[in-house]
Order: C-alpha cells, then structure tokens, then sequence
C-alpha cells in the first residue's frame, strides 16, 4: 500500500519496473485518490529521474573523453593535411610554361638516350656472378684509416683481389674449373686453398660457354688425399631434377639448392640449364651437382629481374673443352663417383675441399 | 571499418567504444575545423563536439528514436547550436535557422532544448543536495549515481546492516524532494 511514507521505495520500484500488475492498479487508485501524494509521488520520480539521466551522461561522457585522449584510436594514420597554398596562375604563366617546357625536353631526351642505349646492351637482364671484392676492400680500409688517423695509411699488397668468384677441381693434381668472365681480364689468379693463396694460370677457356679450366702453379700440391668424390656427369639432366651447389659468394662456403627449372638457358641457350636457385654474386663457377652427387653444370650468371632464376652451363660443355687439351696435358676427369649412397650433409662435407674461392687481380 | 548511420547509433547507445571511435574519426576533423573558422578554440571545439555527442546518444537512446536524416547532418546541426549557444550570438543564430537544411529545424531546437534543461535541472538538484548537508547528499549520490548496491553503502557509511541503509536513504529523498522543490524549481516533463 503506497503512502506518504514509503512513496519514495515505490518510486523505485516503478522506476526499475518491480511492480506487479495489482500493485500498479492499486497505486494507481491510491494516486488518483488523493492529489497532495500524486504531487510527492510525481516530484520523487522527477529526483530519481534526473539522478538516472546524469549518471548516464556521466558514463557516456567518461567514454567519448576517454576516446578523445587516445586520438590512435580514430585519428587517420595520414597527417593533418597542411593548407593547400595557392598559387596565381597568371602571374607565373611565363615561369611555369618555362618549367614545363623545360621537363618535356629532358624527359624526352632521357627517353631518347634510354632507347638508344638499350639497343646497344639487350642482354642487361642477364648478371654474371662474379663478385667485386674491390669496393668492399675499399671501404674497409677506409674505415680502418679512419679509426688510426695518426698511423700512415699503409698501402700494403694484401689489396691483390678485384673479382671474386668460385673453381671446383677437376682433377687431385691442379686442375680447376671456373667460369671464363671470372678470370678472362686476369692478371694473376689466386686459389684459396687449405694451404692460402696459390697462385694458378689459366689452361684453356672457351667464352662461348662461359668456362675456364686453371691449374696451380705449384704442381706438387694434392687437393685431398683421395680422388675427387664427385665425377662429371655427360647426360643432361631432366627438368624437375633437384640440384645443389656450393660456392663463395662470401668468404665462407655457401650451400644451396633448388631445382632445374628449365632445360634451357638464358634466352633459349641450349647449351645451359635454368635453375630455381638463388645466387649471389661470387658464386660464378660454383659447381652444380644432381643428388648422387655428379656435377651437372657450373653456374654462369642469373636473371637480375628476379631473385632465384640462375643459369648454370650443361657439364657437357667443360667435358668437351677437357677433350679437346692435347694429351699431354694430362688431365684425366674423375669417372666414379663416391658419394651416391651418402645423405646431403656427408657429401657437402667431402666436396668442401674441392671447391674453392678465386680471386682474380 | 564501415559503419551505416544505424550501427553507429546503436552502437553509441550501447556505449561502445568502437562506434565512438568511428564517430569521432569521421566527423571530428570537419567540426573541428567549422568551429576553428568560426573563432573558437581547438578547447571550445572539443567541448561542443563531446557535448552533441552526449545529445545524440540520449536521441539514440529514446524509445521513440528515429533520426529523419542523416548522422552527420543532426551532429552537426548540434554543434552549430550548442556553438552558438556558447557565444551567446542571437543574431548568427537567427540567420542559421534561415539557411538550415531545412530538413524538420524544430526536431534539433527540441532535443537540445531538453538537453539543457536536464543539465540546469542535474545543477538545481546538486545545489539542493549541499542544502542537504552530510552523510545525506553523499549517500544519495553514492546509490544514485555511483550505483553502489546497499550492502557496500552500509559498510561505508557504518550502518548496522543494508536494510537500516536502505530507510536512511529512503528518509534522505525525502528531505531532499522537500528541499528541491521548496526553493520552487519547476519540473516539465
């Protein structure tokens, strides 16, 4: 029974809508009676109303203030945009028809001369891998000459290296395979060997297929104490076959391995394989070899445009230069191979003293 | 994120943070910059921008809510009002009626009509609540807009138990319905 007692409990209730159907009927009847408890009844419900309403405005306000702090959360990520300036076209006609005149005629020479220079070097998406050891030496001593100001910068010998790239034995006695772009301006050849730098001259080459065959000046030096691990394979190999190489596009051996993707070279070069298989400069050289282990080919250079096409020179043709030294040379190929029957890791590991850094003056 | 006019709406009823976020970072640059042309502050700006937002979530929030036009025409029809309403120019005010949108100019006078008599009526009811005197106003406010249940009340206010809170409380409304309305504030509902 509501009364001027308990009117503010009911106005609550009705607030949070608590009353029953006949608790309501029976307010209402009590309300209607009497006009002194509708006035309380009405000015309760106004109090709690307005409370209600400034709870909630209070709520919704703490939120949009807490967005409005954190302005990550709805600012765009572009910076305000900075008032456009404007320019008056009339008065800078002569100035911009000048500008502009000025562009068009560079642009088009520069079009011009493009052309004229791409005609000349077509093949210019085609890298070979040598590697230019020269710039980094350069930078280095820099930075060391830097560092001791006060010492005479010593311009020492050490600075023999102007290209780099990679041989593999053909033989235990001195014979290497590399590629022709590597050494062909060589005025002194260095082997990296177990025992340092060796010196070696160049036998035979042939630029065609970018191949080169060197030997060790010195000719009692023995690569290993067995023969070579690997032989040279004179079948070409399919398409889909998995290849691995190995090679000195740093100073420390590098592994790889991919795919022949594609059984011709560079612009149709039947002579040479595509491979899917990164490589980096100073890998030139480096052999390619099938997974029993015979060398299939010697990497040439890659498509500059993307990073894993890689071209590498069928074996066929370093078997065929092999064949056609005089028999006095000496230079038998290796016809077994050791290393068939061996996982990836073992055959790495008996290949690693066979295949070298070059570094070329 | 996309948001239709409705979602935003519902979503700023609800309290979702999101949906304010997504107010704000579609229409706080463009009013930003109308109050800036028209004077005021980054300040000024940011309060009139908060406080349309606090009228269009009570719109959002009525039981017969339908917005007639479009979100970015009612905000900003808001904040020009409430910006006027801050400078107290009559005369800018009366020229924006005649080149509104014309799309119902009644509906924004209205709802920020009410808006500001709720606010003064919320200031009128605190000015009774320090008539009220303590532990009366802070008991009413700590229930009422802290939304504190009995039993936390009664333990911080040191009564015996929830129920004997709940007759304090009910004794405090009292008094201040008495007061409230003694100083002859008139309500309209």
């Amino acid at each position: 029974m509501i009364t001027e007692h308990n009117i503010s409990e009911w106005a609550e209730r009705y607030l949070k809508q608590e009353l029953s159907e006949a608790e309501l009927a029976q307010m209402n009847r009590a309300l209607d009676a009497d006009p002194q408890l509708y006035r309380h009844w009405a000015q309760t419900l106004d109090i709690l109303r307005t409370f209600d309403t400034h709870a909630q405005r209070k709520e919704i306000r703490n939120l949009i203030g807490s967005v409005a702090a954190n302005p990550s959360e709805w600012r765009e990520s572009v910076p305000e945009t900075k008032p456009v300036r404007v320019i008056p076209f009339g008065k800078y006609l002569r100035t911009v028809s000048a500008a502009a005149a000025l562009v068009l005629f560079s642009s088009l020479g520069t079009m011009f001369f493009l052309n004229k220079k791409d005609n000349k070097t077509d093949q210019n998406t085609y890298r070979e891998l040598r590697r230019e050891i020269n710039n980094i030496k350069h930078s280095q001593s820099k930075i060391i000459d830097s560092l001791n100001k006060n010492k005479p910068a010593e311009t020492t010998e050490e600075e023999i290296a102007v290209y780099g790239g990679t041989g593999f034995a053909l033989s235990n006695d001195g014979y290497i395979a590399t590629n022709y772009h590597v050494v062909k301006d060589a005025n002194a050849i260095y082997v990296q060997t177990r025992k340092g730098d060796m010196r070696a001259y160049k036998v035979a080459w042939e630029p065609n297929a970018d191949i080169a065959i060197l030997k060790l000046e010195d000719k009692s030096y023995r690569f290993g104490k067995t023969p070579l691990p690997y032989n040279i394979a004179k079948p070409a190999a399919g398409l889909g076959q998995r290849v691995f190489t190995i090679g000195y596009p740093k100073d420390e051996v590098v592994y790889n391995e991919g795919y022949v993707s594609c059984e011709n070279g560079y612009d149709g070069d039947t002579r040479s394989y595509q491979l899917e298989m990164t490589a980096n400069p100073g890998q030139s050289g480096s052999p390619v070899l099938d997974k029993y282990g015979s060398v299939i080919g010697l990497i040439t250079g890659k498509q500059s445009n993307t990073t894993g096409t890689t071209f590498a020179v069928h074996a066929d043709a370093l078997i065929e230069l092999v064949q056609s030294l005089p028999k006095s040379t000496g230079l038998y190929l290796p016809e077994h191979n050791r290393m068939n029957k061996i996982d990836r890791t073992e055959q790495v590991k008996k290949m690693r003293d066979y295949v070298f850094s070059i570094k070329v003056n | 994120m996309f948001y239709t006019d409705t979602e935003l709406l519902t979503g700023l009823a609800a309290g979702n943070r999101e949906a304010v976020a997504a107010i704000y970072k579609l229409y706080h640059t463009v009013l930003t910059k109308w109050i800036l042309s028209r004077g005021g502050l980054e300040a000024d700006a940011e309060d009139v921008f908060q406080e349309a937002l606090v009228v269009l979530f009570e719109k959002a929030r009525s039981t017969e809510f339908c917005l007639t036009c479009k979100l970015s025409t009612y905000l900003f029809a808001i904040c020009k009002r409430l910006w006027f309403k801050k400078m107290e120019r009559s005369a800018t005010y009366y020229q924006l009626a005649e080149d509104d949108e014309g799309n119902e100019p009644g509906t924004y006078d209205e709802d920020l009509r009410l808006y500001l008599e709720k606010e003064e009526q919320y200031e009128q009811l605190a000015l009774a609540m320090t008539q009220l005197g303590e532990p009366c106003a802070a008991l009413l406010k700590a229930f009422y807009e802290e939304k504190k249940n009995m039993q936390e009340i009664a333990a911080a206010f040191h009564y015996t138990n929830a129920e004997n809170a709940k007759t304090q409380k009910y004794k405090c409304l009292t008094r201040l319905r008495k007061i409230f309305f003694a100083a002859g504030v008139k309500i309209k509902n």
